[in-house]
């Protein structure tokens, strides 16, 4: 596997990378987190850059961990068919390769680029372990959940619009499109 | 219902859907926090449309989810199992009617019962919380994986990358042309 982050720090109490953690402050989910746990949660996880267009992942990876976006932008994208599907942007805030999280030896299901050169917390099961009392890691699951459940009914979609129906041709998989069904 | 009897349907679940970080000892406290249900064949569980009140651990028994006027067969749900989540964690309305297919045994956890343990800061907040980002990681994986199956079905015409594009065109091109 080529290894296309880069680890910037490595976990640990200290240094503190305040600039991460300022930055995750102003992010909604993480109002009313006091500012010494999400310190600390910061401080317990690597931080990687990614640079656009670079992978974090790839499809049929083991998945052994998970990356918070701080700052920048991913896409996560299927390939299937000869082709690739865009799967959805990963942005502020939001969590890509979460299997890894809370599945035992699962695979990563879609390959996870930077859009633009993104800055990532490294999110790892053990040390998510050590964070069990951590409101930012609780606000973290919490708005994961939410997250989560738009994507499933975000790809159930794509699955319903991907589907030609029965005796349907391009044609009027096209017309579909365009009528907005 | 019995401890020894929950443990139980703890441990299969677990064996079944293994959820990291979570042991049978700890999903049988947050078992106890539901209410235990049981309910007879043909019984409705919830009603498409409709709005959530409550979501299931399928202990024992079968399910039938389907979906629109006709009841069109969406799939089959055996114990153990997760059922009815997504609507309780994100509050939107039902997306298909489950019925009881075979003598089921449940726990409801209802939506009060959800919110407190979801910001619960204890073990049993983390492992609720747990317990429902597996099951969703698990969905969205298998969802990836059947519409990579629906990709790679070899229907004539069913290139969705192809399909993805120029439904983008469209999009971008089809609200000017409307408004004419």
């Amino acid at each position: 596997m080529i290894l296309l982050c880069f680890p910037t720090r490595l976990p640990g109490p200290a240094p503190v990378s305040t600039s991460a953690a300022q930055a995750l402050a102003r992010l909604y989910l993480f109002q009313g987190v006091p500012r010494d746990e999400l310190a600390a949660f910061v401080a317990a996880l690597p931080e990687v850059v990614v640079a656009r267009g670079q992978a974090l992942c790839r499809q049929g990876e083991p998945a052994a961990q998970a990356w918070l976006v701080v700052e920048g932008c991913l896409v996560a994208r299927l390939e299937a068919g000869g082709g690739e599907l865009v799967l959805g942007d990963v942005r502020e805030g939001e969590v890509a390769g979460e299997a890894a999280l809370f599945l035992p030896g699962g695979r990563h299901a879609a390959t996870v680029l930077a859009t633009e050169t993104a800055r990532c917390l490294l999110l790892d099961p053990a040390a998510l372990d050590g964070l069990r009392d951590n409101r930012a890691l609780l606000a973290l699951e919490r708005h994961l959940l939410g997250c989560l459940a738009r994507r499933v009914r975000a790809t159930n979609l794509h699955v319903r619009k991907a589907a030609l129906r029965p005796g349907e041709g391009l044609g009027q998989r096209l017309r579909r499109l365009w009528e907005g069904a | 219902m019995l401890r020894e009897e929950l443990l139980d349907h703890a441990d299969a679940f677990l064996r079944a859907w293994p959820v990291r970080g979570v042991d049978a000892e700890t999903l049988v406290a947050v078992m106890e926090q539901g209410s235990p249900q049981r309910l007879e064949a043909g019984a409705l569980l919830c009603a498409e449309g409709g709005g959530a009140t409550a979501w299931y651990l399928l202990l024992e028994g079968a399910l039938d989810a389907t979906r629109g006027p006709d009841d069109q067969p969406l799939a089959r749900i055996e114990a153990p199992a997760l059922v009815g989540h997504m609507a309780v964690i994100d509050r939107s309305p039902r997306s298909a009617s489950v019925r009881v297919a075979a003598p089921a045994l449940l726990i409801a956890m209802d939506q009060r019962v959800h919110d407190r343990l979801v910001g619960d800061l204890g073990p049993l907040g983390a492992a609720h919380r747990r317990l429902l980002l597996a099951s969703l990681s698990r969905q969205l994986c298998d969802g990836i994986e059947h519409l990579r199956d629906v990709v790679e079905g070899g229907e004539p015409g069913a290139d969705a990358a192809l399909l993805q594009r120029v439904e983008r065109a469209l999009r971008g091109w089809l609200p000017a042309r409307r408004s004419r």
